[in-house]
């Protein structure tokens, strides 16, 4: 394994000219369980599948989608520790801007000071990279938004995107599947659809979660209760 | 004698219809000798954002320095105009950022913001903001100000109305006033335009 | 706020000091809240115990005609009543084109007026470029208003220079960093009689000769109605040809010798 050699430190490069632990990082983003976005006219949408590991779990605990700011939204796939440290660090840098602005921090910005962090972690000594990608889901004065970020620290804006272990087919299907003059109610559908797509075993309001934000500008996780409700109208 | 007036200055800031003014003397002084009567009290931030500052002169251009600065950050960074409301809890921040060892400075911000809509406001050297409909002074002049203004003043004055407003009362006020005065700087800023004019005054 | 209708008179030292004190009041910080526990040691900030009455009787004073600058100092280093030296040379050559008229803390003046003549020059040998007259205020003024909030160095500056482009200029820098382009200006006890010759007799686009003469007039005032008027001058004059020394005024000859 040539390029191993060069795993003695996390951020050195190989001859090759990779750094191989972001393509592990990638990797480990990439087994993680599928999560995607859609950016709709009216507002966004953001959906994970939630499987766990054990029916004795209780699924009311674990949340894979998170509030940033009352305006923005994030799902992870990969590793959820690596995602706690983000979000933490990602409210942070918001609850700065709006100490410094008295005004909430826009959705570029964030995810800007978010990939800022992650690049700074395939470059510091003693430190890995995160094994998660984030997809960012926000409303400000530039309207909905959608952003990806990727363990390097580089990020894109997209129209709907999705990641984790059904990254090809779930693209695919959105590719198909989005018009430009969608709206939120059509993106939760195409979202849950999507998701369904590649889900093993039956879906249901316990076992994926969804996050929207529209026009007013609040972000929401779906109760169970609401999704089963989306559920229904799309079979 | 208070530090904020060992330099002298005269600040004032007017409201208008759909425009703002903002004006100031033009002394700097060392206690009660003038050293020079062409000292720029005023500062503009952007085309629709000026800034003036009254106080310790040192303290003002340090601030104005640092102002500059962030506004810069802001520009490259947000790839946008800094809203006069969020411009003013920028100056805010960094005024109480030095809370135990303040720059002695009132400053005094105005701008028009999201539909040209006049903001004006004014803050204490730590950063206390105070918002205003009307019109907000500061400086060593400020008493007389204050009461040149509040007779002068009426809402929703034209431009050319505004500007002789603002200039008589300022004119009225830095001659009661020993460490301020020798000469006036006025902005008057609309959408479309911005005046900017010196006035000649007593220079005793 | 003082009132054009009232007669008033200011006790100069004792507000100069209050003034410092409160800039100063971050970096006494300490010293003045174990002085409240322990009264014996209760101290001023080094600075705001300086002999004002020393400082204030430098005479040095500047102004811009046509084509050149100029700059003139008095040449007395006294300490409370003892002059040491009456040839002390406060004019400092910045670069070729640069003068830095100084007083204040004879300590400070020379340690500061140093420090900057030296990262003038460092610039020039990095860039091959020398800094205009602006920039060099500029730079000034950042040092010492750096320096004043931390351990502040008392020195009030005249900044003259002659640049290409822009032709000669002349900065106003005192202690606290306060920065302004002028045509005319002076520190000290000689600044009151100084500027009032000067805005009595200087206009703009003088020729050296007549510069001459008024600064003949400025410190024959000096000297006559100045207590404690010091005897000898020099002036400095800054062109197109570079900055130099361009006069002594001397009522005595130097009594150290040096």
């Amino acid at each position: 394994m040539g390029d191993s050699q060069y795993s003695f430190s996390l951020t050195t490069f190989s001859p090759s000219g990779k750094l191989v632990q972001i393509e592990h990082a990638l990797m480990a983003v990439g087994s993680g369980q599928t999560s995607l976005g859609i950016k709709a006219a009216n507002g966004v949408v953001i959906a994970t599948e939630k499987k766990l590991p054990s029916v004795l779990v209780d699924e009311t605990s674990v949340k894979k989608i998170q509030c940033l700011t009352e305006n923005i939204g994030v799902v992870y796939s990969g590793m959820g520790p690596d995602s706690r440290v983000l979000v933490r660090k990602s409210r942070k840098q918001a609850s700065k801007y709006h100490w410094l602005y008295k005004e909430s921090i826009p959705v570029t910005q964030l995810v800007r000071e978010t990939a800022a962090v992650m690049q700074e972690f395939t470059q510091s000594g003693g430190v890995r990279p995160f094994g998660v990608s984030l997809l960012v889901a926000g409303y400000d004065d530039n309207g909905p938004q959608l952003y990806q970020v990727d363990p390097s620290g580089s990020y894109f804006s997209w129209k709907a995107s999705a990641m984790g272990k059904n990254v090809s087919n779930a693209k695919t299907f959105l590719e198909k599947r989005y018009t430009d003059d969608m709206e939120l109610d059509d993106a939760v559908h195409t979202a849950i659809l999507t998701l369904k797509e590649g889900f093993e075993g039956q879906i249901s309001g316990k076992n994926i979660e969804i996050g929207i934000i529209d026009a007013n500008r609040k972000f929401r996780v779906l109760t169970p209760t609401e999704i089963d409700d989306y559920l229904a109208e799309v079979e | 004698m208070s530090i904020f007036e060992y330099n002298g200055s005269a600040v004032v800031a007017m409201v208008g219809k759909n425009c703002f003014a903002l004006a100031s003397d033009r002394r700097l002084g060392v206690q009660l000798q003038t050293l020079a009567t062409d000292f720029q009290k005023i500062y503009k931030i952007h085309d629709k954002l000026y800034v003036g500052l009254s106080g310790l002169a040192t303290d003002a251009q340090t601030l104005y320095q640092r102002l500059v600065f962030r506004h810069k950050l802001y520009q490259l960074r947000e790839e946008r105009g800094i809203k006069p409301e969020t411009f003013a809890s920028l100056v805010s921040a960094l005024l109480y950022e030095k809370r135990f060892g303040p720059y002695f400075c009132q400053p005094v911000i105005a701008g028009l913001g999201e539909d040209d809509k006049p903001f004006i406001c004014t803050m204490d050297s730590i950063g206390a903001k105070e918002l205003a409909k009307d019109f907000v002074v500061a400086g060593t002049a400020s008493e007389s100000l204050y009461g040149a203004c509040e007779s002068m003043y009426k809402p929703d004055m034209e431009p050319e109305e505004l500007f002789e407003t603002v200039s008589q009362a300022l004119l009225a006020s830095v001659d009661r006033d020993c460490l301020s005065g020798w000469g006036g700087h006025v902005f008057i800023v609309t959408p479309s335009q911005v005046i900017e004019r010196t006035l000649k005054a007593r220079m005793d | 706020m003082y009132k054009k209708h009232e007669t008033l008179i200011m006790p100069f030292t004792i507000v100069e000091i209050q003034i410092r004190n409160e800039l100063f009041c971050k970096a006494t910080h300490k010293r003045q809240s174990n002085a409240r526990l322990f009264p014996s040691l209760r101290r001023t900030h080094p600075v705001a115990e300086a002999d004002l009455l020393k400082v204030s009787m430098e005479c040095v004073f500047g102004l811009v005609g046509n084509g050149f600058a100029l700059v003139v100092a008095d040449t007395s280093a006294v300490h409370s009543i003892l002059v040491h030296k009456s040839n002390e040379d406060k004019i400092m050559v910045l670069d070729s084109h640069k003068l830095i008229g100084a007083s204040g803390e004879s300590g400070d003046r020379v340690q500061f007026t140093e420090y900057i003549q030296k990262n003038v020059h460092l610039y020039q040998f990095r860039n091959g470029i020398p800094l205009t007259t602006a920039a060099a205020a500029n730079f000034t003024r950042g040092e010492l208003a750096t320096a004043l909030r931390k351990s502040p160095y008392f020195v009030n500056l005249l900044l003259a220079g002659y640049d290409k482009e822009i032709g000669p200029s002349l900065y106003y820098i005192d202690y606290i960093a306060t920065l302004h382009k002028i045509e005319k200006g002076a520190f000290g006890y000689g600044s009151y009689f100084s500027l009032a010759m000067m805005d009595r007799h200087y206009h703009p686009g003088m020729t050296v000769d007549e510069a001459i003469d008024l600064v003949d007039k400025c410190i024959m005032e000096i000297r006559s109605r100045l207590v404690v008027a010091p005897p000898n001058f020099v002036i400095k004059i800054v062109d197109k040809d570079g900055a130099r020394e361009y006069a002594w005024r001397e009522s005595v000859k130097d009594v150290s010798g040096a």
